[in-house]
């Protein structure tokens, strides 16, 4: 059974954003103004040594959002996908306290600051409800997973950075690219 | 759809917390408590239509080799 993961390739990284678009237009018909299921982070920007990575929920094996969450919102797929049911999240928040990544969103437009439900990453497997129902493109948005298909923000890549896939693949793949590199500090920073 | 059920058993460790003498004990039963709770986390969508390598994958795994 395949472990699907994403792995961005900070060497090939260029910042240009695409993913993030890639990912707010997949997933359009469930995203609340301002939310980014995913964004790209750059270190020392303008500067020697600049870096940028793409960043979302990493789908965590032993996930910390999952361990505090006091509505048991979250459930981990056969695939080892962290997916987590509306209908029952309260707004509270602690998953994002949780989260190493800051992964979990939550819309800002609610009437005395409240917090709305939680929105993350679905690795674009939708959520609890049947494949491709209205309701699960409305609170979840797309489910390319259940169309033999693989996240749209690293199928959209253009530089081939942010992978995504069954690890095995995917970490086979980096580590010939950084083989391939053959040069010290290949892989990372 | 399979709706989940909040634990109401992590809840009820901070009612039994705060009972006081037997403290102790609790924390040892609320540890039991907690594996269960995770446990409850359990697979909510039957894994059919699931990740498998289809060509549309495979050509995708590909294009990141070249
Ligand atoms: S939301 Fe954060 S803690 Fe939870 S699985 Fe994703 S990256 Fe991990
Ligand atoms: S915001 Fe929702 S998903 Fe996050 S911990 Fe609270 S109830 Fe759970």
């Amino acid at each position: 059974m395949a472990t699907l993961k994403f792995l961005c390739d900070t060497k090939r990284c260029i910042e240009c954003n695409g993913c993030v678009t890639a990912c707010k237009n997949e997933n359009a018909s469930a995203l609340e103004w301002g939310i980014n299921r995913r964004r790209v982070v750059t270190i020392n920007d303008g500067k020697q040594g600049e870096a940028s990575i793409s960043v979302a929920c990493m789908h965590c094996d032993d996930a910390p959002c999952m361990a505090v969450c006091p509505a048991n919102c979250f459930y981990k797929t056969e695939d080892g996908l962290v997916l987590h049911n509306k209908d029952t999240c309260i707004g509270c928040g602690y998953c994002l306290y949780a989260c190493p990544f800051g992964a979990p969103q939550f819309p800002k437009s609610g009437a005395f600051g409240a917090r709305g439900k939680m929105d993350k990453c679905t690795f674009c497997a939708g959520g609890p409800e049947e494949n491709h129902s209205e309701a699960e493109m409305k609170k979840y948005g797309s489910n390319r997973i259940a169309e033999g298909k693989l996240p749209m923000c690293a199928e959209l890549c253009a530089t081939k950075s942010l992978l995504a896939g069954d690890a095995d693949v995917v970490s086979a793949i980096f580590r010939e690219r950084v083989a391939y590199r053959g040069a010290k500090n290949a892989a990372w920073g | 759809m399979k709706k989940q059920q909040p634990d109401l058993s992590r809840r009820s460790l901070l009612k039994t917390l705060t009972v006081g003498s037997a403290a102790t004990a609790v924390v040892a039963a609320s540890g039991i408590s907690v594996a269960h709770a995770k446990e409850g986390n359990a697979v909510s969508k039957q894994n059919k239509d699931g990740y498998h390598e289809t060509a549309h994958i495979r050509a995708y795994y590909n294009s990141l080799r070249s």
